[in-house]
């Protein structure tokens, strides 16, 4: 009697844990092109504010960060942790860069391909004259617009596949054990 | 309290945009040695030089060294300071200047757009030296006309800024001469250089009834300043060009007491120049201060009156 009482809580736990697994997966395919969008407007603001105002790059990674529409978003506080790091003394545009994106990046949607485009950018940034960081930020958009339209394609594909894997898996993993 | 002794040795201002490397260096030099340091010289792939310091380890630039201190220097932002880069020197928090060397780009016209492939930094580290001006009240104030118009003059790391930046100060306090008050001082400082301004806050202190035009060309400065700010004293820094000598003979039309610096090795050197000749003639100014290093910088060596005649102590 107790064991069967046992056996359905264990398997409840088993169903529960895989489809939230399966859920968290379909979660960052569904996310991804909106994060990306995202980190490309924030990129764009970036860019005119390097090309026609010259804005300071603290100031102005602080401003990329408010373009995202949601300004607690993960990606707009990855330009707001860059700002943040910019202003300790001894900290160069890199090094703020990185931190912000090895800090950032896990709670963020995002790809490893993505972030090694982020730091590819990071090598640049604010290192050289307004013609060439604006090559180099086009450089990054560029890919992250491929990326994005990969991005909708897989969400397409995947998004309601994990979902249901993750069901089917507890499914599975459950029987195996009864 | 520790913080403050450390601050005194090498201005914190300046310890900031070194790389990790030559920080290392430098909190290795005793304090005597920290004291003396005038310049640190980065150039690419030689060894960094420390002017003003005998004996120091050997330490080699590599390119991050360079990339460090220039991202310290511009804020991370090198696209934000074309205007500077096309000066050759930025001024940083601390009045300090970094000049910048590297290959020019020249636009259609042929005037430097700006710089790339940046080869060598030099950080001139602006210290103040709070009384050294005070010396110079014997020479500087008659009985009857008060405050004379002055130039210092001498070769660079002469201490010419230094002793300005004191004399306004004394001035603009009223503690320069014990029979002169107060006087309003209005400083141009083109270069950041006197005040070492920062959003508009003077780094140094200049004096209480001391207004500074910060970043501002000197010639439009000083006329900008007359106008707007009534000043007694008028303080600018490097004269030379046949419109700085115009704008000169204007201030001391209006009745306003310039003091200024000069870049001269000696009276010969001097006179000879003829925008100067124009100024003598003009007798504009009444007392030129020639300053040497011989006894450490702002070593006071002669000093003429408007017919070049060296002068004694005049009274105290």
């Amino acid at each position: 009697m107790a064991i069967e009482v046992l056996q359905w809580v264990g398997s409840g736990a088993v169903l529960l844990s895989t489809t939230a697994l399966g859920r968290k997966k379909a979660d960052q395919y569904r996310n991804r092109p909106r994060d990306l969008r995202r980190l490309a407007a924030s990129l764009r603001a970036l860019e005119a504010d390097i090309q026609y105002a010259r804005v300071p790059l603290q100031e102005a990674l602080e401003r990329a960060g408010r373009q995202v529409a949601a300004s607690d978003s993960p990606v707009a506080t990855l330009f707001h942790e860059a700002a943040a790091h910019l202003q300790n003394p001894g900290v160069t545009a890199q090094q703020a860069w990185e931190r912000a994106v090895d800090e950032k990046f896990g709670s963020t949607s995002l790809s490893c391909e993505d972030r090694e485009i982020l730091l590819q950018l990071g090598k640049h940034i604010g290192q050289t004259g307004p013609d060439e960081q604006v090559g180099h930020l086009e450089a990054a958009l560029a890919l992250l617009d491929a990326r994005e339209r990969e991005a909708i394609d897989d969400r397409q594909r995947f998004e309601r596949l994990y979902q249901t894997v993750g069901v089917l898996a507890g499914v599975l993993l459950v029987i195996f054990f009864i | 309290m520790l913080m403050q002794t450390v601050a005194n040795r090498l201005p914190i201002s300046v310890r900031n945009l070194l790389p990790p490397g030559v920080q290392a260096v430098m909190d290795a030099l005793d304090e005597r040695d920290l004291l003396s340091l005038e310049e640190i010289r980065l150039r690419l792939g030689r060894p960094l030089e420390l002017v003003g310091i005998k004996d120091h380890p050997p330490f080699m630039i590599a390119q991050d060294h360079l990339r460090h201190v220039l991202a310290m220097v511009t804020g991370s932002s090198l696209y934000a300071v074309d205007q500077e880069l096309r000066r050759g020197y930025i001024t940083v928090q601390g009045g300090h200047r970094v000049g910048i060397a590297g290959r020019a780009v020249l636009d259609e016209g042929g005037y430097v757009k700006t710089l790339r492939d940046i080869g060598s930094l030099s950080i001139r580290i602006a210290r103040q030296v709070i009384g050294c001006g005070k010396p110079l009240a014997q020479y500087m104030v008659d009985e009857r006309k008060g405050l004379l118009p002055t130039l210092f003059i001498g070769p660079p790391l002469s201490g010419k800024t230094t002793l300005l930046r004191d004399v306004a100060r004394l001035i603009g306090d009223g503690h320069f001469h014990s029979r002169l008050d107060r006087l309003r001082v209005s400083i141009v400082d083109e270069r950041s250089e006197i005040a070492g301004c920062l959003k508009g806050v003077p780094q140094f202190d200049v004096g209480l009834a001391t207004d500074v035009l910060d970043a501002c060309p000197k010639v439009q400065g000083m006329y900008m300043m007359l106008r707007a700010m009534a000043p007694q004293v008028l303080a600018t820094d490097e004269i030379g060009s046949s419109e700085d000598v115009h704008a000169i003979m204007d201030v001391a039309r209006a009745g306003v007491t310039l003091i200024g610096t000069l870049h001269a090795f000696d009276v010969e050197d001097l006179s000879r120049r003829q925008n100067i000749q124009a100024l003598l003639a003009s007798e504009a100014i009444e007392r030129f201060v020639f300053l040497s290093r011989r006894n450490g910088p702002a070593t006071i060596e002669r000093v003429y009156d408007r017919h070049l005649r060296e002068v004694a102590k005049s009274w105290r």
